[in-house]
């Protein structure tokens, strides 16, 4: 039972690393398609500040809780996914491939939040699952185009820190959690 | 469908159409008929409840069912409530064809194929159904694949092959969970399951720009690069390589265990130079058991770089001569050009700088060079290819000498014929035959290459000439023999020589002629001739070498008669023995067992004046007569065995015949009387007084020595020593050589000294007997 612990540790945590890098190699083209999609002083709208951008930073102490805050985190930007999508389908032509890119991005990004999930489950099972994104996010009030690109532009860089973020917390909950259940394992 | 079939499907079809119609017609008030199954599977039970509607006309009591016009009995029914009444009925029928619950999908496989940069979002499964479709049951498999922690998917068919749209991206990484469910309106069954991650389903496309690098500087390598299919985000790959040269459809593959993950290029190592290889590369998920193998790449051709040639291939044609051969050099081109082979180059042994040779236009084969080569030499080429890069290596090629066996030696010794010799200077010598000939006979035997003196172990003659031949063989072919004539045993010829006088004489000359001693009569080597003449009061002597045919007797003293004596050999004097004779004594000494003797020709000539001889006194001069004679016996000057015994002729009618000279003109001499107590010369006499004894020589040969008898007028001019055997002095009959020359000429000389095991006596005249080259 132990040893297929470890095992299942290291598999569905490698697995979930992987996603994350696929996930981040995406939202890296996304980032170029967008800007090659929105015309002059694209890179400029890229090095503006906005608020009600979710926070790419992981939070908590314990491994669990840092895993909690991973799959919060990525819940959090699927809202302004869709609101990028939206404002850029008015933007873009239909076969711009920035929704389609868009849309790859925003699904594997769920998909990566469902194997968080997975992870989080077999790595704490005696834990609470943690609730289906829904709590509140605050989304920008309506914009003009401007706002729209920037917007957006700020919105796939912050996601792309995210992401950095999350593989490099996944990699220690690696050395941490599934070494430790392999010594566990061992004694 | 058979008429079986239909015959149960009508009987089904009947069992409610009767059971609806009875009912009905039975009780008009509104009746609902349940049926549980629109389909019924025989040896199953079929349950119909009928509900009255109106029940204030008709309950459930009275209510009955009919089956195929029979009454069904009414313990088969059962009363739901006081409005509704079921029975219970078996589907009975015929079970040739029965309709099947759905079989269980087996070898659920399923594939998903790149589409451009991404994984398509088409996932197709295909399976194996186990049973076939009846369009009276069809059976419809509903393929579902579950993207494990995300949605699920599936897809319905009445196929054995469907496909599911993931819709928005294919969900790599993501584990999947497919299975297969079979449904009919018999039942439902489901595949096992097939949980696996995403990337076990993946088929890429093949790698793209695949490219092959030739360079200059690598003629035997080749390097192949291409372009990842896929972002390695998507799925890590792994490659395989296969190439073959240009025109053949033999591929060689590359090991997978040397084409790793990841990787974007593979020297191919190895390969020809200067040929043109084709290349191709496909892919496939580097995780063990995942994914498919893409298809092949396109073609990729490229040729190596040309590199210097092998060596080319070097041969010869050698056309015999007598004493030497015309060798020619040629080539064929290498068999590893590694390029167009330009020409060639060709040196023999000694030279430095070779000789540059166009390569044939005209065939495959070039001539480099001609030469004579003789007998004994050898020589050994050097020969290069030349193409665009450079020269080859050099080939070699030796013509070796027609080495020959050297300083044969053939003796007798111990009742054998003992042959040595030099080996030749070759290391290609593999083993020797001897040969010896007599006459017609031919035999020989083998001799290994380390051999250097053998005995001949046939079965040899004494006094018969072998022509004995040493060959060497050098891998089954014969090279050059080294000859020799032996005698096991020699002994004196049968007969001397008839001479005759050639032509008148003249006035002070005489010609005489004669001819060779057939070889069988010779018994011997014949070293040479001595003639002897003696005029009335002189006795000369000439030697002549074996091979004279003739002399011309000079000086001569007109109207004299002279005697000739000729003298054609000299027996082996090993086999003289000395024996005591005395009046009262018997002989002691016993006679040697074959004749020594040789022949003895006497010729009695007159040397007529020149002058009567032709012109006045024809009659003076006497005709020549000549006789021979042939003693058989040893002879003692005294006691009648003597080699002057008759018979006896002379040609000469003189009256010498009392004349001692004349006496033992004509006869050799082989022995005379010595007076035992003188002793020989050298030696003491005895001091007592002796019985008178007499010693005489039983010896085989002639007395040539004055001392040994003052009758032996024909020794005296020789001036003779003692006689000892081997000894060459001067008079001493000589064997004389008549074998035949063999037809090469040859003669070996041989050496007189150090000759181990021989007896110096024997030896020494044998060998004297050869005539050196």
């Amino acid at each position: 039972m132990a040893a297929s612990r470890h095992q299942q540790c290291g598999t569905s945590l490698q697995q979930t690393l992987k996603l994350t890098r696929l996930v981040q190699k995406e939202s890296i083209n996304l980032i170029k398609t967008y800007k090659a999609s929105q015309g002059e002083m694209s890179e400029l709208f890229c090095k503006v500040s906005v608020n009600n951008v979710p926070d790419p930073n992981i939070s908590g102490l314990e491994p669990s809780e840092r895993l909690l805050s991973i799959y919060t985190h990525l819940q959090d930007f699927f809202p302004h996914f869709k609101r990028v999508y939206e404002q850029q389908t008015d933007l873009q032509s239909p076969a711009s491939p920035l929704l389609r890119e868009l849309s790859h991005v925003s699904a594997s990004s769920r998909n990566l939040a469902a194997l968080v999930t997975s992870l989080y489950q077999s790595l704490f099972p005696n834990l609470p699952v943690p609730e289906p994104a829904g709590g509140p996010t605050t989304l920008p009030p309506p914009q003009n185009v401007f706002q729209q690109k920037v917007y957006g532009c700020v919105v796939l860089k912050t996601y792309k820190v995210l992401l950095s973020n999350v593989s490099r917390e996944l990699r220690t909950l690696k050395s941490n959690v599934c070494r430790r259940i392999q010594i566990n394992t061992l004694f | 469908m058979t008429e079986k079939m239909r015959v149960k499907r009508s009987r089904q079809q009947l069992v409610f159409i009767v059971v609806f119609i009875m009912v009905f017609i039975m009780v008009p008030a509104a009746l609902q008929l349940l049926l549980l199954a629109p389909v019924l599977e025989i040896g199953t039970n079929f349950t119909a409840t009928c509900v009255v509607t109106d029940t204030d006309r008709v309950t459930a009591d009275d209510l009955y069912w009919n089956l195929s016009q029979t009454t069904v009995p009414r313990d088969q029914y059962a009363k739901i409530n006081g409005s509704a009444l079921a029975v219970t009925v078996p589907v009975v029928g015929e079970q040739t064809d029965r309709e099947h619950r759905p079989e269980k999908p087996e070898n659920v496989s399923c594939q998903a194929v790149q589409e451009v940069e991404y994984i398509s979002t088409t996932l197709r499964c295909s399976w194996a159904a186990a049973s076939r479709q009846t369009a009276g049951v069809p059976t419809t498999y509903t393929l579902n694949v579950a993207v494990i922690s995300s949605a699920a998917f599936n897809a319905s068919t009445r196929d054995n092959e469907a496909a599911v749209d993931f819709l928005t991206i294919f969900p790599d990484h993501m584990m999947l969970d497919i299975w297969v469910e079979a449904h009919n309106w018999l039942g439902r069954v489901e595949s096992e399951h097939l949980k696996e991650e995403a990337g076990w389903f993946v088929k890429t496309n093949p790698p793209s720009d695949v490219q092959v690098v030739s360079e200059r500087s690598f003629p035997t390598s080749l390097l192949i690069n291409w372009t990842h299919p896929i972002p390695k985000e998507y799925v890590r790959l792994t490659y395989r390589i296969r190439f073959c040269p240009g025109g053949s459809e033999s591929w060689t593959y590359v090991p997978l265990v040397d084409t790793s993950t990841d990787i974007q290029s593979f020297r191919l190592q190895n390969l020809r130079p200067a040929t043109a290889y084709v290349s191709q590369v496909s892919c496939k998920n580097a995780r063990e058991g995942h994914g498919y193998w893409s298809a092949w790449s396109a073609n990729a051709t490229a040729a190596t770089p040309e590199d210097r040639p092998g060596k080319p291939d070097l041969w010869r044609i050698v056309s015999e001569g007598d004493a030497d051969r015309l060798v020619q050099f040629i080539c064929k081109d290498p068999v590893r050009p590694n390029g167009r082979i330009t020409g060639f180059n060709i040196r023999l042994q000694d030279q430095k700088v070779p000789r540059p040779v166009n390569r044939s236009e005209s065939g495959s084969v070039t001539v480099l060079q001609q030469l004579r080569l003789a007998d004994g030499k050898s020589v050994k080429a050097f020969a290069a290819a030349h193409n665009a890069v450079g020269k080859s290596a050099e080939a070699s090629l030796v013509i070796p000498d027609k080495a020959h066996v050297t300083e044969l030696k053939v003796w007798p010794q111990g009742g054998r014929l003992w042959v040595e010799w030099t080996p030749p200077n070759s290391s290609f010598l593999s083993e020797y035959v001897v040969q010896w000939v007599s006459g017609e006979q031919t035999d020989w035997q083998r001799e290994n290459r380390s051999t250097r003196r053998t005995a001949i172990k046939g079965d040899l003659e004494r006094f018969v000439c072998y022509n004995v031949s040493v060959h060497p063989l050098y891998a089954g072919r014969t090279g050059r023999a080294a000859r020799a004539e032996a005698f096991l045993e020699q002994g004196a010829p049968l007969e001397a020589p008839a001479i005759r006088l050639k032509g008148k004489p003249g006035h002070n000359e005489a010609e005489l002629v004669w001819k060779e001693l057939p070889l069988s009569s010779r018994r011997g080597f014949i070293t040479n001739y001595t003639i002897f003449y003696t005029s009335e009061t002189t006795t000369h002597k000439v030697t002549l070498p074996a091979d004279a045919t003739s002399y011309k007797l000079t000086s001569l003293t007109g109207n004299t008669k002279i005697k000739v004596n000729f003298w054609p050999r000299i027996p082996d004097p090993g086999e003289s023995t000395i024996g005591t004779w005395a009046p009262d004594y018997p002989v002691k000494a016993e006679p040697a067992k074959e004749s020594r003797l040789s022949g003895v020709s006497v010729l009695d000539v007159d040397a007529c004046d020149g002058k009567s001889v032709f012109e006045e006194d024809k009659a003076g001069c006497l005709p020549l007569k000549k006789d021979k004679y042939l003693s058989e016996e040893h002879s003692s000057g005294i006691g009648g065995s003597s080699c002057m015994s008759s018979p006896r002729q002379s040609v000469s009618d003189s009256d010498e015949g009392g004349d001692m000279a004349d006496t033992t003109a004509g006869t050799v001499q082989y022995s005379s009387v010595v007076a035992a107590n003188n002793g020989y010369k050298g030696q003491t006499p005895h001091a007592a007084p002796q019985p008178a004894a007499f010693s005489r020589s039983e010896s085989t040969q002639p007395l040539l020595d004055s001392e040994e008898s003052a009758d032996t007028s024909l020794q005296e001019g020789g001036g003779r020593g003692p006689r000892r055997p081997g000894s060459d002095q001067q008079g001493a009959p000589e064997a004389l050589d008549f074998c035949p020359l063999d037809e090469d000429g040859e003669r070996q000389a041989t050496p007189t000294d150090g000759q181990e095991g021989v007896p110096a006596s024997s030896y020494r005249l044998q060998l004297d007997g050869y005539r050196p080259q």
